[in-house]
């Protein structure tokens, strides 16, 4: 390739126009494939359903506002407890529910109790889950479905008043990701685990159970406890029609205010408006990311342009006697190309690198999806043709120069 | 003349002149929005009083860790350390608190009952913040020693409760339990919260109540931690054992001190108070007190909030981009100079010096970046407006459908500081990217130009 040699001599003669091109060629195709990587991994995240049946379910937490007279925890048990079958009753009787399960905190709502679990008591090792607390009808509610093992039963849930797992059934339900995580190729029905002093054992395995935030690397590493909770907070999970969603909600909403001759809280709202929240600040983020990375496309787009025709403009009178000698157009016109391509290249090798120390920093900083190879090379293609078409315009008007335009040119 | 020339120089190339602006424009529009919100962040929301008011920290965390690496004292204080320290006498004001939530019962038509945010406080918060009340006062120095149920609301609370009207001397129900009120502020929003700063961005409380609250209703905080493993349960039984006799950590604690002098003496005596709890067996780790004044707190606060990282992390891709707008808009401006070869040549040979040519071509950017700069400025309110997406909090006022303080907002304009920064990055950037270009255009040999004229 006789081109190659001159390319490189014309390059070496225009270092700086060169130099420019190939740093914002690497800077943008850094920042490209990172805003693509992230933007790509929440996407994904948000359109999955963690294996339940998230279009359906509707979360109401209600605060009671007055306290128990005395603070033994029998009066405290007794008293909430009431109140809370009173409610339950109200939305079990609610039309559009068809389920409804007393929990402690909601998935994906960043508001959920982190444990450690060990395989022993003084195990140095440990797994961090979230752990949910629920009554039995939990998986029915949440959809999700069961492995292996079985279900809790109406009496593993006893009341409780507080997160102390000591005096409860000594049963838990883990998601099928903790069971590999704990029990590498073994049977984990049926063994036992630690949390905290507790010795727990596994009762069931879910296919799939949600963590407390979706962006979490433990997602998926979690686990429910049998338990009624007694407390000043009732959080209840509702399983509804997925066609009367606002109906119900605003039908729970309305029973719940006035059911109770006693002031309390209501808040209902659907189990995606929570998760909505959840990830409201990374979805800003990625969408400024977004917006930027538009904008970076179409500056890189002309700058490209603008140094393709800098060097046609530049070297007129060169290709000029170029025709005169016999080139064709369509040589002129592939030279500029692969003169453009070979630029390019140069800067999308630099920029290899720098997405690779912006990933790292941006992991870092904002949780951000790590690159690989699926994204990196079809993003340098990508950036690779955005090139060849931006270059395409001057390259042509090159091959319009008159042979003619190297004898008036002294 | 030189001015002149300039103005003919870009109307010779309108196109690219036009690019110039629009790369720079779009370069400053993008950027300034997050280094407003970043310089914000750390913005210094009470500088009359800044150097004076001071965050204590105590190291009580257990012996073989930190609370937080290399060797951070835990942010807040226990309860028994919060009622020695404010025996002093030393501080000109002191006032312990901390972020609670209660439901709050409107007497109102229509009006459900709701959660709102609280502030368990001690009266001197007002007076040494400097918060000025709209009707009222704060209570009294006898409410605080006997807990009477007593609250300030804010001004978005008692718009909510009596629509502006007077609010002073009647009772709201918070919990289970009749309050009166004392007083209502004027609208006031410290951005960041700097007395907090668990969320920089967070709105401020909507009522203010005695710290009595703590143990008379058993306000629980919303933030906590303990050094050891909790081996009780926090539930209403265990309230007290949970937070006033122990280790647990949860009181904000701040003084005023008027001077070096003062800060001395109380450094001193913070070393003193801790050696003697260390006698009683508390404290386990080295002596390790912190005095931080405001700006100092802020940083220390975040340094290692999540907002920070995220915010970095986009100011990092932000000025990425703007450096590729630069590096763009250089590269047009040898293509626009070299055309102009010609030009140059014909007045190097009229008898134009080196210096006047440079000076020409860096007028000439200069006034395309001034006006990249000024362009960018209305592009940068906009992306402002995205920008504070990020940070939007849920406030109560919005959850019962009133309009948010407008203080907040004041937040989220361009001030006279980003206003005088976009167009110094706007000059600085133009410069950086000009100068190379118009030197070479100027050190054109005329005589090789004007042969092939």
């Amino acid at each position: 390739m006789k081109e190659f040699s001159t390319i490189g001599r014309t390059l070496l003669r225009n270092k700086t126009a060169v130099a420019l091109t190939v740093f914002q060629v690497a800077l943008a195709v850094a920042v490209l494939i990172n805003s693509y990587a992230s933007i790509d991994g929440y996407r994904e995240i948000v359109a999955d359903d963690m294996g339940i049946a998230q279009d359906q379910l509707i979360t109401v937490s209600i605060s009671m506002v007055d306290a128990p007279e005395s603070l033994d925890r029998e009066s405290i048990s007794s008293f909430y407890s009431g109140r809370v079958l009173e409610n339950l009753d109200t939305i079990n009787t609610t039309s559009g529910v068809r389920a409804a399960s007393l929990v402690d905190s909601f998935p994906m709502s960043d508001a959920a109790p982190v444990r450690r679990v060990r395989l022993s008591e003084d195990d140095e090792a440990s797994t961090l889950i979230t752990m949910y607390t629920a009554d039995h009808d939990y998986l029915k509610t949440l959809g999700a479905r069961l492995f292996s093992g079985r279900d809790f039963r109406r009496d593993d849930a006893a009341w409780a008043i507080d997160g102390n797992l000591e005096s409860r059934s000594p049963f838990i339900t883990i998601s099928q990701q903790l069971a590999d995580t704990l029990f590498p190729d073994e049977e984990a029905v049926g063994k036992q685990v630690y949390i905290g002093e507790t010795q727990l054992t596994i009762s069931g395995v879910v296919e799939r159970l949600p963590g407390l935030h979706p962006l979490w690397n433990n997602a998926e590493l979690s686990a429910v406890v049998p338990a009624r909770m007694a407390t000043e907070q009732m959080r209840v999970l509702v399983r509804a029609d997925a066609a009367s969603m606002d109906a119900t909600i605003s039908a729970l909403e309305e029973r719940l205010s006035h059911s109770t001759g006693t002031t309390q809280i209501v808040d209902v709202r659907s189990l995606h408006d929570l998760k909505r929240r959840t990830l409201s600040t990374a979805s800003s983020t990625l969408k400024i990311l977004g917006f930027v990375s538009a904008f970076l496309l179409l500056v890189t787009a002309l700058g490209t342009y603008g140094q393709t025709a800098f060097m046609v403009t530049k070297r007129t009178k060169e290709t000029g006697i170029k025709r005169a000698i016999g080139a064709t157009r369509g040589d002129v016109i592939s030279y500029y190309l692969v003169e453009n391509s070979v630029i390019t290249g140069i800067g999308l090798a630099l920029g290899l690198i720098l997405a690779y120390l912006l990933n790292v920093m941006l992991v870092y900083g904002l949780g951000a999806t790590k690159i690989d190879a699926a994204i990196i090379i079809p993003g340098i293609v990508f950036m690779w043709i955005l090139g060849l078409i931006s270059s395409l315009l001057p390259a042509w008007r090159a091959s319009r120069i008159a042979p003619a335009a190297a004898t008036r040119m002294a | 003349m030189l001015a002149s020339s300039a103005l003919h120089s870009i109307r010779q190339t309108p196109f690219l002149s036009l690019l110039i602006v629009a790369l720079i424009a779009v370069g400053i529009g993008i950027t300034l929005p997050m280094l407003t919100v970043y310089a914000n962040m750390q913005d210094d929301p009470i500088p009359q009083k800044s150097a004076s008011l001071f965050r204590v920290q105590l190291d009580n965390w257990a012996e073989d860790r930190p609370f937080r690496e290399p060797d951070e004292p835990p942010y807040a204080i226990t309860y028994q350390d919060a009622r020695s320290l404010s025996e002093s006498s030393i501080p000109s004001r002191s006032a312990a608190m901390y972020a609670s939530r209660a439901s709050i019962d409107p007497d109102k038509q229509g009006l459900m009952p709701f959660a709102a945010t609280a502030r368990v406080t001690d009266r001197e918060f007002f007076q040494m913040f400097e918060v000025e009340f709209s009707q009222g006062n704060a209570w009294s120095e006898e409410a605080d020693l006997n807990g009477h149920s007593v609250v300030v609301l804010s001004q978005g609370l008692s718009d909510v409760l009596f629509g502006g009207g007077d609010a002073v001397g009647k009772t709201v129900r918070i919990g289970d339990q009749p309050y009166s009120i004392v007083g209502v502020l004027k609208s006031w929003q410290p951005v960041p919260k700097f007395y907090d700063m668990d969320d920089p961005f967070a709105a401020v409380e909507d009522f203010f109540i005695p710290f009595s609250a703590l143990t008379d209703h058993r306000l629980q905080p919303d933030y906590w931690r303990s050094p050891y493993p909790v081996d009780i349960e926090l539930n209403l039984s265990t309230f007290d054992a949970f937070f006033i006799g122990s280790e647990t950590v949860f009181v904000q604690y701040w003084v005023e001190l008027a001077n070096d002098e003062q800060r001395q003496e109380y450094v001193d005596f913070l070393d003193s108070y801790v050696a003697q709890q260390q006698q009683l067996g508390r404290f386990p780790r080295p002596v390790n007190n912190r005095l931080s004044d405001v700006s100092e707190w802020i940083e220390t606060r975040t340094e290692d909030s999540d907002d920070a990282g995220g915010v970095t992390a986009l100011l990092v891709v932000m000025v990425l981009f703007f450096i590729v707008c630069l590096l763009n808009a250089m590269n047009i401006l040898l293509t626009k100079f070299l055309r102009s070869r010609p030009r140059v040549a014909m007045l190097r040979c009229l008898g134009a010096s080196q210096r006047f040519v440079f000076g020409q071509y860096l007028l000439e950017v200069t006034l395309l970046a001034a006006a990249g700069g000024v362009m960018g400025l209305a592009l940068a309110t906009v992306g402002l407006d995205a920008a504070k997406a990020l940070f939007d909090r849920e406030t109560t006022q919005a959850a019962v459908g009133l309009a948010a303080d407008s203080t907040y907002d004041a937040f989220w304009h361009l001030d006279t500081t980003m206003i005088v920064t976009s167009i110094l990055l706007a000059l600085v950037g133009g410069w950086l990217a000009g100068i190379y270009p118009a030197w070479r255009v100027c050190a054109v040999p005329p005589s090789t130009e004007i042969k092939s004229l």
